[in-house]
């Protein structure tokens, strides 16, 4: 029993949110029973992919004391290249030898998009290790460069032509869960699946890893780490590399599930990862914050974003409540530290 | 409560060095203050004439602090009375302090380094004309602040462009501005050099002369007798003595405070420990200004103990040797196994066997949100984790709980968090993290800081025993009675410099508290092998 409630107390904060998102799925349940749906549910998990995979990310690197608010760029930039390999490069430089290896320009174009997030976001934090800026300056420099990047890639055109076994794969729905309350069963989108293998690596890091350990020491007290024998910049940086492979993951993974590129795929993205980050529980001062936390802020981001909708709430008004709700949740993790007696 | 000083003070471009002519007077009686169970203030009296430099010295621990926080109104007595100029304050608030004229200059310099001398010198007094601020008029007076002060710094430097002496200085002329009736200075001259100290010490003279009284609150003895009139000792609390500064002469200053009864060591003879080749050694390891040519070594099963004042740079020289990039040797030489390194991080270091506990747990020491096992492995990760730099949970646990026995840490588990410990569980935490890592040299940063008088003992026995095991230990410590109880020999840091080295057994507490007050001629005991001390003045 004591047991008991000592877990429960480590993980008050869990608790808490997994309430938030029963409550929250009555309600929409009550209000639209097809809320529940197979194929509704399917396509709500398909749709919380990038933000998903993204939230991870940033957890970790405000776990580690940083900030990236440049992901949505990044995401937008990883597709412009992907799309630049694959369909406007073999277009201007027809040659026989891509029309022979289709499956080759495949791979090239998929692994360049894979290294522009890493590379553009150490980048990053090389200016913030190096040069002691704050990470929130030289991320919005970044936001808006790789902005302007993906235009130029683009050419502020849409990309069509994604090759169709790619398109194939964002849209394909493997594995099928039977559910008790429905005759067909839960069918779970390929992309998701990938998400979930992204989180359990993303969990084993943080918490069966030593770097694991490094990250959350870093953020919360970098002189108790460095005097620990931890390299903080290299580890500022390993979590920078992190943030930006997690972005463009999930902006490759968008462009399959979209089956074209948009020039303005993840723009304001930023806003909603730092919210589900933070309604997760993340402390934005650093070295506090888990992985199941933010799967939690996310499904809470995508269901009051459902709710709203089914809601008919004025599309004007949704943000003013997602912003409302934002502000709840940091208040009530706030209150909650002073009541228990931490350190804020 | 007397407003008048502060209303004068508005607008006023005279300094009130020259015109200001109210008598500062002060006298507080009575004074208890308790936290919890610890009886930090039992019933103090002070009395401060016009004009009197009043020192007021005791024991890290005594209640210095306590009562200097009780008379600038941060603290709330539970029991006694205050009065400035024969007027007694009735509210407990810094503003209220001020507002009567009691003026405290804090040990560390608080001030904002981005504003000019002038800027800081109104901070919150602003001089105004209308809503807007009058430049000239401040100008003009910080000038002549400055002047009286006899500074040759402009009113339009930046704060951070000044070295710490004149920082100092600037304090000292806000304080000016404030009109003090009354002028507390709590370890005036600990970060300031030999000459600053001089300096410093005949502008507060000056000040005097107008008819201010000075609290003089300081570490530094001899600074203490040579310029203060009168005197309070404190110990545990309580007033140990009180009177005039000519009729106590430094030794016996010193008895008093340490209450001249000395515990007895449990410490194994030093003459039994069979001593191998030094483990570390120092050769003229220079930081600056702050550490000059400190040189010594130490061996396998032997405690070096280092003793020295507030200020004197214990903990610079702790961080010097632990390779801490922020405190990079200027010059000089560190050793192992007689082999000069190089090491550039604290992971050198502690790759070559060097473990460090450092003087200030919040700061540089613990992460009281996580768990007492993610404490103690926090230096040990590369130990306790595979090649692909998985974590080995089971063992790291095994060990740590192994750890917390040994070290009989009082917690709920391993789990729980460090912010639900006491104080000097806090502490065994930090030592079982660095025990853990299995070092060839331990530095121990006043180990005892901020912990209990039970935990204290038992933190001492840990360290012995550690010794035992055939580690080399270097304790530094501000509170001589440790070294006394722990350490083989001593040396005695003052100012950054090793003024006096007791290299054979059976030093006292008095020998070190006097050797760490240099400039007063210590006679240290005939046990003393090599008496390099220096007068530094």
């Amino acid at each position: 029993m004591n047991s008991v409630i000592a877990f429960g107390r480590r993980n008050l904060n869990i608790i808490q949110l997994v309430l938030v998102v029963l409550i929250l799925s009555a309600t929409i349940y009550s209000m639209n029973p097809r809320f529940l749906s197979p194929v509704n549910l399917s396509n709500l998990l398909g749709q919380m992919v990038t933000l998903l995979i993204v939230s991870l990310g940033m957890t970790i690197v405000i776990i580690n004391g940083e900030f990236d608010i440049s992901v949505g760029s990044m995401v937008g930039l990883t597709g412009a290249v992907m799309g630049w390999f694959m369909v406007a490069m073999p277009a201007a430089y027809t040659t026989p030898f891509w029309e022979a290896h289709p499956v080759l320009l495949m791979v090239l174009g998929i692994s360049a998009a894979l290294l522009v997030g890493p590379m553009l976001a150490v980048l990053s934090g090389l200016l913030v290790t190096q040069f002691l800026i704050p990470s929130f300056i030289v991320t919005l420099g970044m936001l808006m460069i790789a902005r302007s990047l993906t235009l130029v890639v683009t050419g502020g055109q849409p990309i069509a032509g994604i090759p169709e076994s790619l398109k194939a794969f964002g849209v394909s729905r493997p594995i099928e869960i039977p559910l008790p309350i429905a005759d067909v069963g839960l069918r779970l989108p390929s992309i998701f699946l990938v998400a979930v293998l992204v989180y359990v690596i993303g969990w084993f890091v943080m918490n069966r890893m030593a770097f694991g350990r490094k990250v959350y020491s870093v953020g919360a007290n970098p002189t108790v780490a460095r005097l620990a024998g931890i390299n903080t910049t290299k580890v500022k940086l390993q979590c920078f590399a992190i943030v930006g492979f997690c972005a463009s993951i999930a902006g490759v993974l968008n462009v399959m599930r979209i089956g074209a590129v948009s020039p303005n795929s993840g723009q304001g993205l930023e806003f909603e990862v730092i919210a589900a980050v933070v309604i997760g529980g993340t402390s934005l001062s650093g070295g506090r914050g888990t992985v199941l936390g933010t799967v939690l802020g996310v499904i809470i981001i995508v269901l009051i974003r459902n709710f709203l909708n089914l809601a008919r709430i004025d599309i004007f008004w949704q943000d003013f409540a997602t912003g409302a709700i934002i502000m709840t949740a940091v208040i009530l993790n706030a209150l909650q530290r002073r009541v228990s007696g931490a350190p804020a | 409560m007397n407003v008048a000083a502060i209303k004068n003070g508005k607008g006023g471009v005279m300094p009130p060095a020259q015109t200001d002519t109210v008598s500062g007077m002060l006298s507080a009686s009575g004074i208890s203050k308790a936290f919890g169970a610890t009886q930090a203030l039992d019933d103090v009296s002070i009395r401060l004439e016009p004009g009197e430099i009043h020192g007021l010295i005791g024991e890290n621990g005594a209640g210095k602090s306590t009562l200097v926080k009780t008379l600038c109104g941060v603290h709330r007595p539970d029991a006694g009375t205050i009065e400035v100029g024969g007027e007694s304050i009735t509210g407990w608030s810094p503003e209220i302090a001020i507002a009567s004229g009691l003026i405290t200059v804090h040990q560390d310099v608080n001030l904002i380094e981005t504003m000019t001398v002038t800027e800081n010198i109104f901070l919150n007094a602003e001089i105004k004309r209308g809503p807007f601020l009058d430049r000239q008029a401040m100008a003009a007076e910080a000038q002549q602040l400055l002047d009286t002060l006899m500074l040759e710094i402009s009113p339009e430097a930046v704060l951070g462009s000044l070295p710490t002496d004149l920082r100092k200085m600037v304090q000292l002329a806000r304080a000016m501005r404030q009109k003090p009736r009354v002028l507390l200075l709590d370890e005036p001259t600990s970060s300031l050099t030999a000459d600053e100290v001089d300096i410093l010490i005949s502008q507060v003279k000056s000040i005097a002369a107008t008819g201010v009284s000075v609290l003089y609150i300081s570490h530094y003895l001899n600074e203490v007798f040579e310029h203060t009139q009168s005197l309070t000792i404190l110990r545990d609390g309580k007033t140990a003595w009180q009177g005039a500064t000519s009729d106590i002469t430094l030794p016996e200053a010193i008895r008093t405070m340490i209450g001249g009864t000395l515990r007895t060591s449990q410490k194994i003879d030093a003459s039994t420990k069979q001593l191998g080749e030094p483990v570390l050694k120092l050769r003229n390891l220079t930081l600056g200004h702050r550490l000059s040519d400190i040189s010594f070594d130490v061996r396998p099963g032997e405690i070096l103990g280092i003793g020295g004042l507030i200020g004197a740079g214990l903990g610079d020289l702790a961080r010097t040797i632990f390779a801490d990039p922020d405190y990079r040797a200027t010059s000089g030489d560190i050793m192992m196994d007689g082999e000069r390194v190089d090491w550039t991080s604290p992971a050198d270091a502690m790759g070559a066997g060097i473990g460090l506990v450092t003087n200030d747990r919040h700061r540089s020491g613990a992460i009281v949100d996580f768990s007492i096992a993610d404490n103690i492995g926090l230096p040990s990760l590369s130990r306790f984790s595979n090649k692909f730099g998985v974590l080995k949970t089971t063992a790291l646990k095994a060990e740590v709980d192994d750890q917390m026995q040994q070290l009989s840490v009082k917690a709920a588990g391993p789990l729980a968090a460090l912010s639900t410990l006491s104080g000097g569980n806090q502490q065994k935490v930090m030592l079982a993290k660095w025990f853990m890592t299995n070092p060839r040299v331990l530095i121990l940063d006043e180990p005892t800081i901020g912990v209990d008088i039970g935990a204290k003992q038992s933190i001492k026995d840990l360290i012995l025993q550690k010794a035992a095991e055939g580690c080399a230990v270097v304790i530094l410590s501000s509170e001589m009675d440790e070294i006394v109880e722990v350490a083989d020999r001593a040396l005695i840091l003052f100012r950054g410099r090793i003024v006096a080295r007791l290299d054979e057994p059976g030093f006292t507490q008095e020998d070190l508290t006097n050797a760490a007050n240099a400039s007063f001629n210590p006679k240290i005991s005939t046990q003393t092998t090599e008496k390099s001390v220096e007068t530094i003045s």
